[in-house]
């Protein structure tokens, strides 16, 4: 659905050439919810808004639906922005108009027929839960309910591709969660492609099925939102899924305990097993859970215990080996 | 007292008409600073740099005259446009006349605060509508012109507020109206009377005008 080749968007900054986007390869394919993280100033931003070219790259080319954006005309280029969505972090809706004149705005842009616009902006409030605020200003609506407008007015035209630029950044955890719920919804509802952007390895956890990981303009590690986070191989991807995944254990636990403690690793199916129990009989150890997290990615569990053994050395070193063998790794944490 | 009275009855048919005639030019002025200014000041913006009608050449030469235009003292202005208002007119006397100078120096003047308060629009909404890929024409008018609606009509107000300063000035050079009057009789004859009572029209009228627009610009901001 969206293809980008070798991208690269520089611009000047204080009289210095700056790359935001270097030499970016990326394949977006129909149907996913691709999901692109970095820090701010990695560039994700602009590498989005080369999508539908809100920014004009430097180089490379950017298909989007088999189209070529970069070699059409203004007014071929107008044309398909209207079937690229596009929704923001600050919203950036027409404050003067009601919700139902802001949605009619992006229909009227696409040229709909007068007599067809309210009936489909009835059908778009209806498809965001926003039918009761069709005569609402702006300013009267919630964070979420502002991005709900964004999100219908996105999709008026019935577009291919839905880019989200930070989207949920300015919304509370709670928001963000019934934003992204819509969004899936929109996904499976309407197969449409969602690109997002964002500083948030939460929310790719939450509804994307594909991520890229981008630092200073280049895209660092790209796959699937499973194997990503179950196996990152860049330090950076580390560190943005230890903020999901991330626990600590009090030291005085670590100080304090007379056995073995043990990390235990548990990656898809195997992490609905009884293998600890199993094991732990099995070599008469004894164990005592200190902390556990299990993750749902995509409906696939991915999680960890930190479990104490104790009992005979001979026993626990056969019950470490064993847990090795039987779920995705055992790390010794002390010995 | 009574002699103070009969003054006023003497007087009361001009200064009626002085008051229509003052209500008429800055009327008729700023109907074409609103058909022409905000034109004017749209095209000042929307051809500034990083807008969708980018054009250096055209915004500076527009700035310039605009400027320009500007920084002539309205007095000088007044006299330098004659030989224009006679060919546009064949008249350089009354109030009709002075609407010609009036417009000429209202027309950058609320271009330049209509530019302003367009500048005041959140870059967002308009980035917004380009990737809805809505025609610039559909963007001015659904967009820009709502979005500023309140700072336009301040703009109206400041305008209809310097018009009516202007107007006064226009007595100089025979163009009837309340300021007019108050040259004519308070300034060249020493009537007080009638100066303070033309100043109190006046100042009733731009308090009226401030009024009025502060209530209209608050009215329409949805913010």
């Amino acid at each position: 659905m969206i293809e980008l080749i070798g991208l690269t968007k520089q611009y000047r900054s204080r009289g210095k050439m700056i790359t935001a986007v270097d030499e970016v390869n990326l394949h977006i394919a129909k149907g996913d919810i691709y999901g692109i993280v970095g820090y701010s100033g990695a560039g994700k931003s602009s590498l989005l808004r080369c999508m539908n070219l809100l920014e004009k790259p430097t180089r490379g080319e950017v298909v989007v639906n088999g189209v070529e954006l970069t070699k059409l005309s203004k007014e071929e280029l107008r044309l398909s922005r209207q079937k690229i969505g596009m929704i923001f972090q600050h919203f950036n809706l027409i404050t003067s108009k009601t919700v139902a004149e802001n949605v009619a705005f992006n229909l009227k842009a696409a040229g709909k027929k007068k007599e067809d616009i309210p009936g489909r902006v009835k059908e778009l409030l209806d498809l965001v839960g926003l039918l009761d605020k069709a005569d609402y200003y702006p300013a009267q609506l919630s964070g979420g309910q502002k991005q709900r407008v964004g999100i219908a007015r996105a999709i008026a035209n019935d577009p291919h591709v839905l880019l989200c630029d930070e989207a949920t950044s300015a919304l509370d955890p709670k928001t963000t969660e019934s934003i992204l719920e819509l969004l899936k919804e929109i996904n499976k509802k309407l197969n449409l492609t969602i690109v997002l952007i964002t500083h948030e390895m939460e929310v790719v956890k939450e509804i994307c099925n594909r991520v890229a990981v981008m630092e200073s303009g280049r895209i660092v590690e790209e796959g699937g939102v499973y194997q990503i986070f179950s196996d990152p191989k860049e330090s950076l991807t580390r560190d943005f899924i230890d903020k999901v995944m991330q626990f600590s254990l009090p030291d005085r636990l670590m100080k304090s305990s007379s056995g073995t403690i043990v990390k235990i690793l548990f990656r898809e199916a195997k992490a609905e097993e009884a293998v600890v129990s199993d094991v732990l009989q099995s070599c008469q150890v004894k164990g005592n859970i200190l902390h556990g997290k299990i993750e749902y990615i995509q409906d696939a569990p991915l999680g960890f215990f930190v479990m104490e053994l104790t009992g005979e050395r001979e026993e626990v070193d056969k019950a470490v080996a064993l847990l090795d063998e039987k779920t995705a790794g055992v790390e010794v944490m002390k010995p | 007292m009574s002699e103070w009275l009969d003054r006023y009855q003497s007087i009361l048919p001009d200064m009626i008409k002085a008051f229509w005639e003052t209500l008429y030019m800055v009327g008729v002025s700023m109907i074409i600073a609103i058909i022409l200014g905000i034109p004017l000041g749209v095209l000042l913006f929307v051809t500034s740099k990083g807008l969708f009608w980018q054009n250096r050449w055209l915004n500076f030469i527009l700035g310039v005259i605009s400027n320009i235009i500007r920084s002539v003292p309205f007095l000088i202005l007044l006299v330098l446009l004659l030989p224009f208002t006679f060919a546009l007119l064949h008249n350089t006397i009354g109030p009709t006349s002075a609407i010609v100078p009036l417009s000429v120096a209202a027309i950058p003047f609320f271009a330049r605060l209509v530019e302003t308060s367009l500048r005041e629009v959140d870059k967002g909404v308009i980035e917004a509508a380009i990737a809805a890929g809505a025609k610039p024409w559909l963007i001015i008018r659904g967009i820009l012109l709502p979005e500023a609606k309140p700072g336009i009509i301040s703009g109206l107000t400041i305008t209809a507020i310097s018009l009516l300063s202007y107007s006064a000035m226009a007595g100089i050079v025979g163009g009837g109206g309340i300021g007019d009057l108050a040259i004519r009789f308070g300034y060249y004859r020493y009537d007080n009377q009638v100066m303070y009572t033309t100043v109190i029209i006046l100042i009733v009228l731009v308090q009226l005008i401030q009024f009025i627009g502060d209530w209209t610009s608050r009215k329409v901001n949805k913010r």
